[in-house]
């Protein structure tokens, strides 16, 4: 049955269909009904969102203040921590080395035997950013004083002075210092030298420290540096109290300095001294460090003369030549040692020193050296040694 | 008997003496302050860290920041610049420490992220670092890579 809808109406519906009218009426009405529940039903959802929208934008709003803070916070951390860096760098500073050795010989009347050898309290501060405090007191042989219980040994002061940064180029100190000659002088602590026997001349012909001024720096030449150091002082067999004569010690070292050939040198040395004695010193020296890959030779010659008034002279001569091969954590090595106290005499003494190190960290080694003795109408000897030397900072 | 001894030892060190140094590279970048404009090559690093020069050109004092010395950077650094490891490289330093003959300040042996912090802090600062690290920081200068 189909009906067309233009000629509908109340009259032509079906019964069955009139009846529903009233039905689809209410069901249009409760429809509109849920319709508005609904509507209200997702705007109070959207209200709700909204809040919580904004509650999360506020939220964030905080957090970013919150982390701009923190950044500050961070920044203000790291601005203390460079604050106290710089404090601590400038601060009085204590740092020590120390080592002990076992030494068997055959010298005469030698034993075999532990030996405390060195202990040393560095004392350090940078009082200014260009001027700068260091000392150096040592206890050789662990020496005990107490009343006249009273053991070999040593206390010693070597080093007391103060360094003045000027610019780049000069460095102005005074005080107590090892005498800038050579290599061994200054470079000579146990931690960094491959035997703890030192090359015989050394302390012998120069001598060990200047009390007085030194002035040095560095300039660079194509590519390649030449430092300086000029010193003077009150000259050998005197003590921190003052000068015995009235004539001064000076001395001059210049090294040329090869970055190309891994920063290899070549040096020379001039010392000049009148001894409390009247007698006139002079030391001519030469020095020098190559190195290659892994592989070091360093070497130094001294040549010192000594005159007086008397027709007095005596000529001293010392040189070593010393080769160290570096390989993973040891070094292996030998070096040459001569020195001849007084040329006109039969008083020469060379040396064989053959050695092992172990580099356990760059602060602490252990050495074996075995050294072989041979003296001009005197007993040779041989010599062996085990050692332990740390750096403690 | 001692000659015998001598030859020995002298056959046992010339025999040690031809390994070459061990090749153990990873990636490094040396790195400076954004604010210092100055022209900066391998050789000038080298001489930094060998510790012959310890100024800018503007006369400033260098502030230097190293890796720790078990660090790959560091040990990748000292063979490829200085052609030295980096126990022998701390062994330098250290020498030049309790000698008193230090040019620059004793460098600070830090890691790498504080590394790039202190040097993108400090306009006279050097220092060398994973690159990896690096990133877009505005604040750096990477000088030198390997």
């Amino acid at each position: 049955m189909t009906y067309n809808l233009r000629s509908l109406t109340m009259n032509n519906i079906p019964f069955t269909y009139k009846k529903l009218i009233p039905l689809l009426g209410l069901a249009l009405c409760s429809n509109a009904v849920l319709a508005q529940e609904n509507t209200t039903l997702v705007e109070k959802k959207i209200a709700a969102i909204e809040k919580q929208l904004a509650d999360l934008k506020q939220q964030l709003k905080a957090q970013q203040e919150n982390n701009e803070e923190t950044t500050e916070r961070i920044d203000e951390i790291e601005d203390n921590l460079s604050e106290t860096q710089e404090n601590l760098d400038n601060s009085f500073k204590i740092s020590s080395y120390t080592d002990l050795e076992y030494i068997q010989t055959s010298k005469v009347g030698a034993k075999e035997g532990v030996r405390l050898h060195h202990f040393s309290i560095f004392l350090e501060k940078q009082l200014t950013p260009d001027l700068k405090f260091f000392s150096e007191t040592e206890y050789e042989d662990a020496p005990k004083f107490e009343g006249t219980d009273t053991n070999d040994g040593k206390i010693f002061v070597e080093a007391i002075n103060l360094t003045w940064r000027v610019n780049s180029q000069l460095k102005l100190r005074a005080g107590r210092f090892f005498t800038p000659s050579g290599i061994w002088s200054e470079f000579h602590y146990p931690p960094y030298v491959p035997t703890q026997d030192r090359p015989l001349f050394i302390r012998k012909i120069f001598p060990q420290v200047i009390d007085g001024v030194s002035a040095f720096g560095q300039y660079e030449v194509s590519n390649n540096f030449i430092n300086y150091t000029f010193y003077s002082g009150n000259g050998e067999g005197n003590n921190g109290r003052g000068d015995q004569n009235s004539s001064k010690s000076v001395g001059l070292r210049t090294q040329l300095i090869l970055p190309a050939l891994k920063n290899s040198i070549v040096g020379l040395d001039y010392y000049q001294d009148t001894l409390n004695t009247g007698i006139d010193k002079q030391v001519y020296g030469a020095h020098g460090k190559f190195n290659f890959d892994n592989f070091t030779v360093q070497t130094e010659y001294a040549k010192g003369e000594l005159s007086g008034n008397s027709a007095f002279t005596q000529d001293m001569l010392g040189y070593y030549v010393q080769g160290v091969y570096d390989y993973k954590d040891f070094s292996f090595g030998y070096r040459y040692d001569f020195y001849d106290k007084d040329r006109a005499s039969a008083v020469d003494h060379k040396k064989h020193n053959y050695f092992v190190n172990y580099h356990v960290t760059p602060n602490i080694v252990l050495k074996a050296e075995y050294n072989d003795n041979i003296i001009e109408d005197k007993d040779n000897y041989q010599g062996f040694i085990l050692s332990i030397a740390a750096f403690l900072r | 008997m001692r000659q015998n001894l001598h030859i020995s030892l002298w056959f046992l060190f010339l025999f040690l003496a031809f390994p070459a140094l061990a090749n153990d590279h990873q990636n490094f970048a040396v790195i400076v302050n954004a604010k210092n404009t100055q022209k900066i090559d391998k050789k000038l690093i080298k001489n930094i860290a060998s510790d012959i020069i310890a100024n800018w050109e503007n006369g400033e004092p260098i502030k230097l920041y190293f890796p720790r010395v078990k660090s790959v950077t560091r040990r990748s650094f000292t063979l490829d610049v200085l052609g030295i490891s980096a126990k022998q490289d701390a062994m330098n330093w250290e020498n030049k420490k309790i000698t008193n003959t230090l040019n620059n300040k004793m460098p600070k042996y830090l890691r790498d992220k504080i590394i790039l912090k202190m040097v993108a802090k400090h306009p006279n600062a050097l220092g060398y670092v994973s690159p990896d690290i690096i990133k877009d920081n505005p604040n750096i200068r990477v000088v030198y890579t390997n």
